[in-house]
């Protein structure tokens, strides 16, 4: 700090210098005078004892150690005139490298805010740990959950374990508040224990967080807490000074706010939107459940545990402990009726890193396809950089009597190896200073693709310091990469050449830079490979039959939960719904139901036949979904045999199976009219015993990737309505999504006017949602593969040219000689084979370290595929006889004699 | 360049350490401290007295002295340097291990009386 302090003041450092050996030399003249010298005399011995004023004023500087920096400014100044004398040079590679640059930054952006950001603990993230049960039955069960635990196992572990220095319990519910207007509007909600923000280190932005004394049975003195989030603040409150004090209501219930969090906390389940904060003991209220915090209460897996760490204890320590514990905590703590649940079943205990938070299922998701990019883009900057690389080093070749004047008159090599790195980076801060500014906007458009249609809020991420020095890493990074090798051939241009003739007749020079070219042709060939496997398999995705009508369904999540309503009228309420949305112009039809396809969530369900030998347990999951009147007809799915529900079957006594299913339970027989039964799992809490009356045609039900799974259809019954809330979604079967919302509209004044309005997605929007990593990643990594090409078809044109004008005698004499047209043209393009061949060679190399990262993005397609492999390899040969043709050309038509008359 | 400059010395920082020694028996200006040491020196040291300068920004940088800009007895304008407490404190060092090595060398010059 002081050095640098120094630095910006040492003007007034030198000026100080120079003052006081002007001084000295005067006083030494004076006192020379007074001996009775003449005063030039004087001076020019004053000067003589001195030594070299000049050299001893630079040593004295060079004392303070900051010649680095002011050649490097001097250097950037000659760098900067350099770049202005060929501006299409310069702006060429300030845009390829904005472009690899700006691309990295907007990826890195996402896959940090994402997947990688320490939770912002004032005290070291690294100490912060979840714990909780995860399932070998699931491989990736560890990362996805392993946070979730019920309350009394919590309770047990939290006595025993010696690990945690202090354990808190988070909830993340949706929590319903009315807003200005008085319309009810949901909102993701954190619960948490009364320590846990002591344990974060959190301070609040305004008032006070969650504390202690707020965590307790029907909640403190003064009435029930609210900490808003610093968004919610802004946004629900307009940033008022007063907001503490404020009173809402959520979920019925009157709370006062009593903070606002801290603007860097941007929740424990990143890319979520958590905009308010109650305790713990606040969850039971506000989901209007039995007291799951209760001694008697329900054992549910909803409470996520982060603990802080003992000192000295490590991740695997602490692991070692909870397995020590796992079997009695497992043994006691897991509910009879779920103890046969498959995932359950083999249930393990775990402790992981919650450095970034708790695992989210957006983490979850996008992950590895955030990797993936990363890679991509990662490849496209190298690219970038071999081809910036490539005009630089052509750009050196034609400074080369610059280059050799300044080695002539003195310059040491190192000296201009600095300088030619300064150029280049002056070149690479440009880059990304437009890089920067461009992801600033992109990453929002590549937000866009991670948006959960049925998501109360978009996902927010913005670039932040991190990203910053990210960014100006990538700007170092390419500097050398693209620099290096010009900077070195600079430094061995050869005073001698100043004395030699440009252009040789004889002995065939090869044109610098050459070896640019292939590994610009392997790159875009990995790249393009890839585009081209991705995009056959999203196509073979979308082209997949679904088992129902993906364009003319429009999903409407409904709130009508909020109404205060008995089982019987709110299901006589929805049919009243559904009834008039089909007197509706433009609806073919119109139902409810429990869950929609393409969400990508995974609900199942335990059958087996009654009265048949049991099946094995493994094989008796089953998607299961309850549906109301209706609902095959909207969605297009056929029945086969049989029926559908009607609006009085409201009872878990009949069902619906799909082929799979109904092949599954009765092989090669009549399923009609036999009958099922259920083992009572996590979200089918009881015993059902159905008949089945309806066969419905095999339709897909997670998502596009997976088959049709064997599925079970119950009916909409009175007990789902006593659960989450109520609330079923709305699918209407319209010509065009408009007259779906304006039919809705019009139903839901009618029949349910202070229900508010939530979100219309149609079916196609919802599945694309659900691919949109998928999509994303295609649309990059065709987008990527296009510059890819182009840039090494420019990368080839360049080399072609410049080898032609340099051979411009050679070929001269050639054609003298009898050499035809056909054979110089054959020439020139063959030398683009060789390359081409050469960079084919690399290609295949890299793809095979590369795709193997692609494959788990693939659907029916090998990696490997020929047809894709063969159809890159012709397109990229297209591509490369394109750009050789044009300098072929022009070698075939030299005129020899101008040629050898110009010698 | 430095280098050259320091080959001048009797080794590499000599100067320094006489530059201190002579400041802190009396805080004085450039020209001064120049003529003093090589008055101090009976001219046996062949020193160019613009080192000096370079050898002083080396203290300045390191701390081991202050400047500061004040008026001599014959109205001239002056940088007075003084040795700080670290000067004082590295100067007893250099010292003391000069001293060892001079004795050292002695030594060795000595020849054996056995």
């Amino acid at each position: 700090m002081n050095w640098l302090k120094r630095f910006f003041s040492r003007e007034k450092l030198y000026a100080d210098l120079d003052e006081e050996i002007a001084a000295h030399l005067e006083e030494r003249a004076e006192e020379l005078v007074g001996e009775g010298m003449s005063k030039e005399q004087a001076m020019a011995k004053a000067r003589k004892e001195f030594g070299n004023v000049t050299a001893i004023k630079q040593t004295a500087r060079e004392a303070w150690g900051w010649k680095w920096i002011e050649d490097f400014f001097v250097d950037l100044r000659y760098g900067l005139r350099m770049s202005r004398k060929n501006p299409v040079l310069t702006l060429a590679a300030v845009l390829t490298l904005a472009l690899g640059i700006g691309a990295n930054t907007a990826i890195f952006t996402l896959l940090y805010g994402l997947v990688l950001r320490s939770l912002p603990a004032a005290v070291d993230a690294g100490q912060l740990a979840r714990v909780g049960v995860a399932s070998t039955a699931q491989p990736d069960s560890a990362e996805q959950d392993g946070s979730a635990m019920t309350y009394h196992m919590f309770q047990a572990y939290r006595e025993k374990q010696t690990s945690f220095r202090e354990l808190s319990t988070w909830n993340e519910p949706d929590v319903s508040v009315p807003d200005q207007q008085g319309l009810i509007r949901t909102y993701d909600a954190a619960m948490v224990s009364g320590n846990a923000f002591e344990l974060l280190g959190l301070q609040p932005y305004r008032g006070r967080l969650i504390a202690e004394y707020d965590d307790v049975k029907g909640g403190p003195a003064s009435g029930w807490p609210v900490v808003v989030s610093y968004g919610f603040w802004k946004e629900y409150y307009g940033g008022a000074e007063d907001v503490i004090g404020k009173k809402m209501t959520v979920s019925d219930v009157p709370v006062t706010v009593v903070g606002v969090m801290p603007p860097e906390f941007q929740g424990m389940w990143p890319g979520a939107q958590v905009k308010l904060y109650f305790p713990m003991q606040f969850a039971p209220v506000a989901a209007k459940k039995p007291d799951w915090l209760d001694e008697k209460g329900e054992d549910i897996f909803v409470v996520n545990v982060i603990g802080r760490l003992r000192p000295g204890v490590s991740l695997i320590q602490a692991n070692a402990e909870v397995k020590q514990m796992q079997g009695w905590l497992l043994e006691r703590y897991i509910p009879e009726r779920l103890k046969h649940d498959p995932y359950l079943a083999k249930a393990y205990m775990m402790v992981g890193t919650a450095r970034t938070g708790l695992p989210s299922n957006l983490t979850h998701i996008y992950k590895k396809p955030l990797y993936l990019m990363q890679g991509l883009v990662g490849i496209v900057l190298v690219l970038c950089c071999v081809n910036i690389g490539g005009l630089m080093v052509s750009r050196v070749v034609a400074r080369q009597q610059e280059f050799a004047v300044r080695t002539a008159v003195g310059a040491s090599s190192k000296r201009l190896v600095v300088q030619y790195l300064t150029e280049s980076f002056a070149i690479a801060v440009l880059g990304s200073a437009l890089g920067a500014a461009a992801a600033w906007y992109g990453t929002d458009l590549l937000l866009h693709f991670f948006r959960n249609p049925m998501m109360n809020e978009p996902v927010s991420i913005h670039p932040d310091k991190a990203v910053f020095w990210v960014t100006m890493g990538f700007a170092v990074v390419t500097t050398l990469l693209f620099g290096t090798v010009p900077a070195w051939k600079a430094s061995r241009s050869d005073p001698g050449t100043l004395l030699k003739s440009r252009t040789t007749m004889g002995g065939r020079r090869q044109v610098a830079g050459r070896m640019f070219v292939p590994v610009q042709v392997g790159l875009s060939l990995v790249l393009v490979v890839m585009a081209s496997l991705l995009s056959y398999s999203l196509m073979k995705l979308r082209g997949e039959r679904a088992g129902f009508d993906l364009d003319h369904v429009t999903i409407q999540t409904s709130q009508i939960g909020v109404l205060k309503l008995k089982p019987e009228q709110r299901l006589d309420l929805y049919q009243r719904m559904v009834d008039r949305l089909m007197q509706m112009p433009g609806v073919d039809s119109a139902a409810v139901t429990y869950q929609t396809p393409m969400t990508g969530v995974k609900i199942t369900a335990d059958f087996q036949a009654v009265g048949e030998g049991a099946n094995p347990p493994e094989d008796t999951q089953m998607a299961y979904n309850e549906v109301g009147p209706g609902y095959f007809r909207t969605m297009k799915t056929r029945i086969l045999e049989g029926r559908e529900f009607t609006p009085r079957e409201r009872q878990l006594n009949v069902c619906i199976l799909n082929e799979s299913a109904a092949e599954f339970f009765f092989p090669h027989e009549q399923a009609i009219g036999r009958y099922i039964r259920n083992r009572v799992n996590d979200d089918l809490r009881q015993t059902v015993e159905c008949q089945v009356i309806g066969l419905a045609e095999d339709a897909k039900f997670y998502d596009l990737r997976s088959g049709p799974p064997r599925t079970i259809y119950l009916p909409l019954s009175t007990e789902r309505m006593d659960k989450d809330l109520g609330n079923l979604v709305f699918l209407i079967h319209s010509g065009t999504k408009a007259q779906a919302v304006s039919a809705f509209r019009q139903a839901l004044s009618e029949n349910a006017p202070t229900v508010p309005l939530v979100i219309f997605v149609t079916m196609r929007e919802q599945m694309d949602a659900a691919l949109g990593s998928q999509e994303l990643i295609t649309l990059l990594a065709n987008f990527f593969a296009v510059v890819a090409l182009l840039l090494s078809a420019m990368g080839l044109y360049g080399l072609l040219s410049a080898s032609v004008t340099q051979r411009k005698g050679e070929i001269g004499v050639r054609v003298a000689l009898g050499a035809t047209q056909g054979n110089v043209l054959r020439m020139i393009l063959g030398e683009a084979l060789v390359l081409l061949g050469l960079g084919m060679a690399l290609g295949a190399i890299g793809l095979f370290f590369t795709t193997r990262f692609v494959t788990t993005m693939l659907y029916n397609v090998s990696a490997f595929d020929p047809a894709t492999l063969g159809l890159v390899a012709g397109t990229l040969l297209v591509v490369t006889l394109l750009a050789a043709l044009v300098p072929a050309l022009r070698a075939a038509m030299l005129d020899p004699v101008e040629t050898l008359r110009a010698e | 360049m430095n280098k050259k400059a320091e080959e001048r010395d009797l080794f590499p920082g000599a100067l320094e350490m006489m530059i201190l020694r002579t400041l802190q028996r009396q805080p004085q200006h450039g020209y001064a401290l120049a003529q003093q040491i090589k008055r101090m020196s009976n001219d046996l040291l062949e020193i160019e007295e613009g080192t000096l300068y370079p050898a002083l920004q080396r203290l300045l940088k390191a701390g081991l002295v202050k400047a500061e800009w004040g008026v001599s007895a014959t109205k001239r304008k002056i940088r007075i340097y003084s040795v700080t407490a670290a000067g004082k404190k590295d100067l007893k060092t250099q010292v003391s291990s000069f001293e060892r090595m001079l004795e050292g060398i002695q030594r060795v010059l000595t020849p054996e009386e056995s």
